[in-house]
């Protein structure tokens, strides 16, 4: 259950990063803005995170099923590795004015769902409830991206990279766990 | 009735980002903090400005012009140099600012600008045809952009008046007629 609700919650860090940099950006905020563009979000990560699942298994699920964790802990570690790399190169964000159309919402959000994508065919390895895992993340995407908006309209953008390291500690984290799980088995 | 007298929102913005520069560096001055100390919402910075680059571009291109009268006065180049040594601190925190927004190229737009607008003023009918107005501007703006730094890596020696006269010389006159010749080494 606890690594359920993380997990939730690290899909959901870089979509907030997109949400606060979005909120900053924008001349006027309207509630139905941020509500069309969260849900665009979340209906992208929770798809993605449900693509992924559904191509392992039934793609590669069965005949790979011997290596079952392995995969899981090697998209961990990829991810974990990735975010962490990225938090420290990633450039320093300048406030711009940016319009933003529906068509280049759904792109960062395809974009940002890929790590959902990943996480999505190592959570199938894990045994993990995919269907409620994927409904509970649609709505911490949604009601996360609509409150990030609105910080990143009123506050500016801030901590992103923080965001982006503590993500990838934790899937670092969940990788060094099912090691260790692993190991003990 | 000079430039500056009608004082606009954009005024009050670039201001507002004047008073943050003195107090910390440009880079972490944020959209927020300018709208905080100028007393308005995100929304009306952006009317005015894409960034804060653009306010800070606006911002020297209003000190540039202040007190002079028509924007294509020939003495805006001397008014350049005595608003940089009047203002040495903020110009100098000014050019901290590097990278894909550096001052540099900001200050390279502003210069094109004025050469635009002094160009404007001057007769180039009977200009050399295989010179362009434009390719002048470049040239003049990059060679005053060139005498700025120089001056400020100097600690802005020696005074205006002085270094003005010089540049004065250079702007005005071509190697020719400078009496540098060729010598004959042989």
């Amino acid at each position: 259950m606890l690594i359920f609700g993380i997990l939730c919650i690290c899909l959901s860090l870089d979509v907030f990063v997109c949400a606060l940099e979005q909120g900053a950006s924008i001349r006027n905020i309207r509630f139905s803005k941020a509500l069309v563009y969260g849900l665009i979000f979340a209906l992208c990560s929770s798809g993605m995170f449900l693509l992924g699942h559904g191509m392992s298994t039934y793609i590669f699920g069965r005949p790979l099923a011997t290596l079952n964790k392995y995969v899981a802990i090697f998209v961990f570690l990829i991810l974990g590795n990735g975010m962490i790399i990225y938090s420290f190169k990633r450039g320093k964000f300048v406030e711009r004015l940016q319009e933003f159309d529906t068509k280049q919402i759904i792109k960062l959000a395809l974009i940002g769902g890929l790590d959902c994508f990943f996480v999505g065919v190592g959570c199938y390895y894990m045994n993990l409830p995919y269907l409620m895992e994927s409904l509970v993340l649609f709505l911490i995407v949604l009601a996360g991206y609509m409150i990030h908006f609105y910080i990143g309209y009123y506050n500016g953008a801030r901590y992103q990279k923080v965001y982006y390291f503590l993500c990838g500690v934790v899937y670092l984290f969940m990788s060094l766990s099912l090691i260790f799980k692993l190991i003990r088995l | 009735m000079t430039l500056n007298e009608k004082v606009t929102m954009k005024d009050l913005l670039s201001e507002g980002l004047y008073i943050l520069m003195q107090q910390k560096p440009f880079e972490k001055i944020t959209i927020k903090q300018i709208c905080d100390k100028t007393g308005v919402i995100r929304g009306t910075f952006y009317n005015h400005f894409m960034d804060k680059y653009e306010a800070l571009e606006y911002l020297i291109h209003r000190m540039f012009y202040k007190g002079i009268e028509h924007e294509s006065n020939p003495q805006i180049i001397k008014h350049i140099f005595q608003t940089v040594s009047d203002d040495r601190d903020f110009f100098k925190s000014c050019y901290r600012i590097t990278g894909q927004n550096g001052f540099e190229d900001l200050m390279s737009n502003v210069f094109k600008e004025i050469f635009r607008n002094v160009f404007s003023y001057l007769d180039v009918s009977r200009l050399d045809s295989r010179f362009t107005v434009d390719f002048l501007v470049d040239y003049y703006a990059n060679d005053l952009l060139y005498f700025l730094k120089y001056w400020i890596s100097r600690n802005f020696e020696p005074d205006v008046e002085t270094y003005y006269a010089k540049i004065d010389i250079l702007f005005k006159n071509s190697i020719k007629e400078l009496n540098i010749r060729y010598m004959d080494k042989s």
